[in-house]
């Protein structure tokens, strides 16, 4: 299955989730919630998916939102890697 | 050809002919929205949320929150996080004395305080040596806060908790929550809105209330089988139960964060939908508060005309239900008589609450509860006052 997005947050309970998915909405962003990828973690929860083209937008929304994400993740060839998501994270530098 | 056989259908057949006034037991009718919402749960592909990730699930889950955020919001509560769904008012109850309290902690509660906290409290009277005492109150058992001033003042050390029912569910006495919680600033505040919630204003957040349990049954009008409990962010709560949330599922460890902590299970979906579909009209609706004081009032100023009757609710306007008594009669007689001869449903007894009977000196036998809500008229009123006054002629 091809993907659209290639960038996900993480959150703890399903309840954190649906909250920042009523942000993404609000903010006319494109999100996608999908089960967690295995190598971000052995879960039978559910991340935001969202498109590179967003992260700035993303990275502005991220301290609006509660409950807060417990991690960021970027997908690439080598797979689901971490990256840092404070309001002053560089995404080039990544 | 035989005509098909129709069977009668006594629930209707009652619901036709009664004056319903049982609302602080429970609510009758229901909005039509509460059946709808309930029957596409249970009709339409829906699956145990917060499990799976598939689409059916996700809506499952979509469904419980938007409810959970309508709750929160009718609540005064920011965080929806901090509100979890339990079975109901009573184990919300449970939930805050159980996780709550520690061995040799010393209670605060009302007079009129229902078995779902004064059971709790008994147990851990036992197990746990608290100690429990009652605030001081008027003849109706509403709080006096000069004197509770007072009280608070001679103790040395805060309690570890202040119990105090929004509403009784035996006179509609109502207490001042933000006075009371002045009083007790530095005290963690339990309050019981099994009666209030969708009938008063409730501000948790402005309030500053710690702990919040409520049913949807009764004045939000929702299904049976379903309550909420808030705990404030800063107070750390055992749960209840523990057991499988749907994250963290790698861990035997019950989660930390919440709403998850609290909700070890499949929650009771179907029950979720019902409120839904409630709460969607409650705005349109408006609380219910004004309506049924206005209703108890004129019950009892009516009731207290009439000569061998006495009422046990207060006459100023602000209750939310009305007990009586009538002389010679038991409450279960009087009971019966209404419906049997007059189609008026009530609640007779101690209403499951002992201790506020004992203070307003009506134990053993409890009283005659009417408790008017959502759908009653005026004329229902005067039926039920003409009703009594004819049984209390004899």
């Amino acid at each position: 299955m091809s993907r659209v997005a290639d960038w996900f947050l993480v959150f703890d309970s399903i309840h954190h989730v649906l909250a920042a998915e009523r942000m993404f909405r609000d903010r006319g962003l494109w999100y996608d919630l999908v089960p967690t990828p295995r190598d971000i973690r052995s879960d039978c929860g559910m991340v935001v998916e969202f498109r590179s083209v967003d992260l700035d937008a993303v990275r502005h929304l991220i301290p609006d939102l509660s409950p807060q994400p417990t991690g960021m993740y970027r997908a690439t060839s080598e797979g689901n890697v971490p990256v840092r998501f404070s309001a002053d994270y560089p995404p080039e530098a990544e | 050809m035989m005509a098909p056989v129709v069977l009668p259908d006594p629930i209707m057949d009652l619901a036709n002919r009664c004056i319903y006034l049982d609302h602080a037991a429970t609510s009758w009718p229901k909005p039509k929205e509460v059946g709808r919402e309930m029957l596409r749960a249970l009709t339409d592909l829906t699956a145990n949320a917060g499990r799976s990730g598939h689409r059916a699930a996700l809506d499952s889950a979509r469904l419980m929150f938007e409810t959970r955020q309508l709750l929160a919001d009718l609540l005064g509560i920011r965080g929806s996080e901090n509100l979890v769904f339990v079975r109901g008012c009573t184990e919300g109850l449970n939930l805050v004395l159980k996780g709550w309290l520690k061995p040799g902690d010393r209670v605060l509660v009302s007079p009129l305080e229902h078995n779902a906290v004064m059971r709790p409290l008994e147990r851990l009277k036992h197990e746990r040596a608290v100690t429990v005492e009652t605030l001081p109150a008027d003849r109706f058992g509403r709080l006096d806060l000069e004197a509770a001033r007072a009280f608070r003042k001679r103790q040395a050390k805060p309690p570890a908790l202040l119990v105090v029912q929004h509403a009784s569910n035996v006179n509609g006495v109502v207490q001042d929550i933000g006075g009371l919680k002045q009083i007790f600033a530095d005290s963690p505040l339990l309050v019981d809105a099994a009666q209030t919630a969708g009938v008063l204003t409730i501000d948790v957040d402005g309030l500053g209330i710690d702990f919040l349990a409520a049913s949807v049954h009764k004045g939000l009008l929702g299904p049976t089988g379903l309550g909420v409990v808030y705990l404030a962010p800063d107070r750390d709560v055992l749960p209840l139960i523990e057991g499988g949330t749907g994250s963290r599922s790698e861990s035997i460890e019950q989660p930390e964060f919440r709403p998850d902590r609290y909700e070890a299970g499949t929650l009771n979906l179907h029950g979720i939908a019902g409120a839904l579909g409630a709460l969607r009209g409650w705005r349109e609706r408006g609380l219910l508060g004004a309506e049924k004081r206005r209703l108890c009032q004129r019950l009892i100023e009516g009731l207290a005309a009439i000569p061998g009757v006495q009422v046990h609710s207060p006459p100023d306007g602000t209750a939310l239900c009305v007990s009586f008594s009538v002389a010679g009669l038991g409450p279960e007689a009087v009971a019966l008589w209404l419906e049997r001869e007059f189609g008026v449903l009530c609640r007779p007894g101690l209403h499951c609450a002992p201790a506020a009977h004992a203070y307003l000196g009506t134990q053993p036998d409890g009283s005659v509860r009417l408790s008017p809500g959502w759908g009653n008229t005026p004329d229902e009123i005067g039926m039920a006052i003409d009703a009594v006054e004819r049984i209390a002629r004899g």
